[in-house]
């Protein structure tokens, strides 16, 4: 690959500024962690006070003739280092639920990712063919795009409540969040693709004696399909981010649910493990489904022909 | 149609204009884009339509494949009206238009649906036609893995595959370098001439014109209508199919056409 140093770069990038944050003293650290309270009555072991306030208990301490406390300075808890997040992401895997009740972690992850299969294939089901007709027939664009167009601005975690009325406390109010924050738009956006379509293509099937049907089923539906596999991966991304709402009406679950559940305990390393994980499922479905594009769509592909 | 059906006369015409008008409608204003247009094209004839950008020229051969409706007027297709665009007018795009998601046999067989039912049929005689144009080593190209020339070769093909009765043909080399052209122009002539099939080939290039057809169709802009028809009677020389192309009555041929065309948009600026 042409740009696979740049590619590494974007990853170093960020990592290196939390390494440098982390680890090179001074750089940040605006608390002190303390290691001995001294005389301070109220300081505690493993106790983070801000710098400016240990230094001023620091010097009462000393004018008072009381013994000094000391510690080191420190990140705040909620900027775990890596080698923490590291450890995080390995004990995440390994730690047994707490309750008989609660999930391992690699269960809520399954979860998580069976709550998005499901919502969005519902949404493509509906939104596609829609979307399609939409695209190609202007009497349908009509009738449905005025509502889409106005539906899509209902925020889909407003519909949480609702959801959970109509379809109870478990899984089905989570999927119906996802398919209301992806459907309107998946319709929108797939008629749009539909309409991009070029019009020469639907001309020369008209000339070679094509009828209304053909002209659908064997020239716009092939003649989008590599832009519309584009759109869905673009709006799958979208329901990764609905998910984070959907997963915290009724029952709490999957992987929000540790999230949420960790960052009460101030586990804040489990945080940004499960953040990690999140991060990696996302760009490896998606690198998936690029590399599964082009074998779906092996003449997009330019350079092995003869011009 | 019968033979000794006492409606079709030896000199029927292949295709036939009568009358055709197109007004369009710009902003609610009126706009005579085709004014009466008549024009007979006989059979196995290769006509080429020229005139000033803004004549009407491609909207004229569109109203004729139907993928716009005339004003006023009809086309006749061995003297039935055509309104709608169908497999007996084969239209080829000066953009070409290939499907890029089928093969050159996949584009070739998106036409012959009507006459073959089995896919295989539908095959064999796609490939026959991929032969016609030379490219039967690259049947399972897509369109985007060839050439421009190449490209319209397969269109051409794609076009004359379900057999229809009229060739039409949109500035079908306009957009290739003057080499392929020249490639395309001699190509083309030798399909017409080995099938017999009637073209109507618009073009905005007068020497290709005069090259290629029997009898060339000059627009005149504002409204488009038919300033001239001029036979060219320089003899094919080439294989019988090209004409010299720097001979002396070649040049004045061109030189006259050049002349008119430029009258034409002179008048229209009067």
């Amino acid at each position: 690959m042409k740009h696979s140093g740049l590619i590494a770069a974007s990853f170093a990038l960020p990592l290196l500024i939390w390494v440098a944050v982390s680890y090179v003293p001074g750089l940040w650290q605006p608390y002190t962690l303390i290691t001995d309270p001294g005389g301070v009555s109220f300081y505690r072991v493993d106790m983070l006070v801000a710098n400016e306030q240990f230094a001023s208990q620091l010097e009462s301490a000393r004018s008072k003739g009381l013994p000094l406390p000391s510690g080191i300075r420190s990140n705040p808890v909620y900027l775990p280092a890596p080698h923490d997040v590291t450890r995080a992401l390995y004990t995440s895997f390994t730690t047994p639920p707490a309750r008989r009740s609660e999930v391992w972690f690699h269960q809520s992850i399954g979860h998580s990712v069976s709550i998005i299969f499901w919502g969005f294939l519902y949404s493509c089901l509906l939104g596609v063919p829609i979307g399609v007709l939409c695209g190609a027939y202007g009497p349908v664009s009509r009738l449905f795009e005025p509502f889409v167009e106005f539906a899509r601005y209902f925020p889909a975690p407003a519909f949480g409540a609702l959801a959970v009325a109509i379809l109870g406390i478990h899984d089905a109010p989570k999927i119906a969040i996802i398919f209301i924050g992806t459907f309107f738009q998946m319709i929108l956006v797939v008629a749009n693709t539909t309409r991009r379509l070029d019009n020469g293509f639907i001309e020369a099937a008209q000339t070679l004696g094509a009828n209304r049907v053909r002209q659908l089923l064997q020239v716009t539906i092939p003649g989008i399909l590599p832009d519309l596999y584009k759109d869905l991966r673009i709006l799958l991304g979208w329901a990764w981010t609905y998910l984070i709402v959907a997963e915290l009406i009724g029952t709490s679950s999957g992987i929000t649910w540790f999230i949420t559940q960790q960052a009460r305990y101030k586990n804040f390393d489990m945080v940004f493990a499960a953040l990690i994980i999140l991060g990696v499922i996302g760009l490896l479905s998606d690198l998936i489904l690029e590399r599964l594009g082009r074998r779906l769509f092996p003449w997009q592909r330019q350079n092995d022909g003869v011009r | 149609m019968a033979l000794g059906d006492p409606r079709v006369s030896p000199s029927q015409p292949k295709l036939a204009l009568r009358q055709l008008g197109k007004v369009f409608d710009v902003q609610g204003v009126k706009k005579v884009a085709l004014h009466d247009i008549d024009l007979d094209v006989q059979s196995g004839e290769f006509v080429a339509i020229v005139g000033a950008s803004g004549c009407g020229k491609s909207t004229l051969i569109r109203i004729v494949a139907g993928l716009e409706a005339a004003s006023s007027g009809e086309v006749l297709i061995e003297g039935k009206p055509v309104k709608r665009p169908g497999n007996d007018r084969g239209m080829v795009f000066q953009k070409f238009s290939l499907f890029p998601w089928l093969t050159v046999l996949g584009n070739v067989m998106f036409g012959l649906q009507d006459q073959f039912r089995e896919k295989k049929d539908r095959a064999k005689a796609a490939l026959e036609w991929v032969s016609k144009v030379g490219l039967e080593e690259y049947v399972s190209y897509y369109p985007n893995q060839l050439s421009g020339g190449m490209q319209q070769r397969v269109a051409i093909a794609r076009a004359l595959a379900p057999g229809p009765k009229v060739l039409l043909m949109d500035e079908p080399f306009a957009a290739l370098d003057a080499q392929t052209r020249k490639l395309m122009q001699q190509h083309l002539l030798e399909i017409w001439r080995d099938l017999g099939v009637t073209v109507v080939f618009i073009t905005h290039d007068l020497e290709e014109a005069v090259l290629l057809a029997d009898r060339v169709v000059l627009l005149a802009p504002n409204p488009g209508r038919v300033a001239t028809i001029l036979p060219i009677e320089i003899p094919r020389t080439i294989d019988g199919l090209q004409r010299e192309k720097y001979g002396a009555v070649f040049e004045t041929q061109v030189k006259n056409l050049t002349g008119e065309l430029v009258g034409t948009i002179a008048a229209d600026h009067e």
